[in-house]
């Protein structure tokens, strides 16, 4: 037998699931290796060194070994727990939307380390107490940029003019805003002045900025309704806890 | 599986499907009911059937039973003042061996869980609360499992029996029962001395 090849990583539980009588198969994004899935061994016992620190959502720095079809974790260490994210249903049914959509939307093998820091500073917002619709908006409008879905917010996506701060429509087929010409013609969704300026501010807000931005009831329910659509179109199916935030009504919360 | 006459390998195949037996795990213990005596075989079976024909659901508590009540549900002895809350019927077992309460349950089914699309109305949470609203409870123990999902579901709960007037409490988290202070994490430190006691 060769020598076991170990390494170290900064991660995040997106997912896990129950394995066996005491393990668990845990979905990681790692700062160095995207995407990946570990075996977290013996984890669900309570005197597990392991289990504190590899909670959904934590933030830990571990040691993995390579496995040949999963990799094994052999040490973690929390650096946050984001232990606030638990005491409250929206906190809670939004940190797990975030790491439900990173996780249907990017693949294994894939690294990228602004999505990492994307997460980790969207987790510790809602964790602080952030307004969790503006912290969630921003989340999704950086991670579709940075993934290069859009949504396109300068200029029109049918002919290519610059669209003035008035806004009109949205294209959710075309990824972005109409102008006041093509807008009449398309299907594209109401998308008032406010939304359109929220969503321009989001993009370039940091979590811990936009945290502090409260958006108006209206631009909320405008935007909540807009970019789930919009999420919906680049999803192969909806995620379990997108329908979670909108039947308990805490999508627009 | 090719090499396994078919009754072999449909009970290696019926086997895998257990949780937690992988394929040669499966194999081995086929190959041991193999072994075993024919009365022992159809204990086993006798056995399974059984328990699928006869374990319901407590129409009160939800744990299982085989009569109208659970035995907790049935014992005139146990106190009607203290319900305990548990995740599910097995961690309900879990506090039976341990002994520790002389109340009675309420098994929930299951934890809040968005990402598996498991909301409040999954579970019977509004089975509980019609419980405590018939007045005789006078404390609710929470005793979720101390995971993400556990603590949101405990602190939901919490939220929502805090104006029926009970009692509301969480069982106490901390460092397991013979463990090195220096191995903990920094949650099961700051936990255990959140539930501090009296000495
Ligand atoms: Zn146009
Ligand atoms: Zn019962």
């Amino acid at each position: 037998m060769g020598r076991v090849r170990l390494y170290r990583v900064s991660s995040v539980v997106v997912r896990q699931r129950d394995l066996g009588e005491a393990d668990r198969v845990l979905v990681l994004y790692t700062r160095e290796r995207g995407k990946l899935a570990a075996v977290a061994k013996g984890i669900r016992r309570p005197r597990s060194k392991l289990a504190g620190s590899l909670q959904l959502f934590s933030h830990a720095s571990i040691q993995l070994a390579a496995g040949r079809s999963l990799e094994v974790v052999t040490q973690a260490r929390a650096r946050d727990t984001f232990y606030e994210l638990r005491t409250d249903m929206v906190r809670f049914a939004h940190a797990s939307y975030a790491a439900e959509l990173l996780d249907a939307l990017t693949d294994q093998g894939m690294v990228d380390t602004v999505l990492f820091d994307l997460l980790l500073s969207t987790l510790a917002a809602l964790d602080s107490g952030g307004d969790a619709s503006a912290v969630i908006r921003g989340f999704e409008v950086k991670l579709l940029t940075r993934l290069g879905y859009g949504p396109e917010l300068d200029e029109c996506v049918s002919c290519g003019a610059e669209v003035e701060g008035r806004g009109q429509r949205f294209s959710v087929t075309q990824g972005g805003v109409l102008c006041a010409k093509c807008g009449p013609l398309g299907s594209g969704a109401h998308l008032s002045p406010a939304g359109l300026q929220a969503l321009r501010e989001l993009r370039h807000m940091d979590a811990t900025a936009v945290s502090g931005k409260r958006l108006s009831a209206s631009a909320r329910e405008e935007l909540a309704r807009l970019m789930r659509a919009f999420v919906d179109s680049h999803l192969d199916r909806p995620l379990r806890s997108s329908a979670f935030l909108a039947q308990e009504s805490l999508d627009s919360a | 599986m090719r090499a396994y006459p078919r009754s072999l390998a449909r009970l290696i195949e019926e086997l895998e499907k257990l949780p937690g037996v992988g394929p040669k795990t499966a194999q081995r213990l086929a190959l041991h009911l193999l072994h075993a005596s024919a009365e022992d075989a159809a204990a086993l079976a006798e056995a399974i059937q059984d328990v699928k024909q006869s374990i319901r659901e407590c129409p009160v508590c939800f744990n299982y039973t085989d009569a109208d009540l659970c035995p907790v549900c049935s014992d005139p002895h146990r106190d009607e003042a203290t319900l305990c809350v548990v995740g599910e019927a097995r961690d309900l077992l879990a506090m039976e061996r341990a002994g520790g309460l002389r109340g009675r349950y309420h098994v929930l089914g299951g934890l809040l869980s968005p990402m598996d699309g498991i909301g409040p109305e999954s579970l019977r949470i509004s089975e509980l609360l019609a419980r405590v609203r018939e007045g005789k409870i006078r404390e609710v123990v929470l005793a979720t499992n101390p995971t993400v999902e556990g603590d949101a579901t405990a602190m939901y709960l919490a939220a929502q029996l805090r104006p029926l007037g009970v009692r509301v409490t969480r069982i106490a988290l901390g460092l397991p029962v013979g463990g090195d202070l220096d191995y903990a994490d920094d949650v099961t430190i700051a936990r255990a001395l959140e539930g501090r006691t009296e000495m």
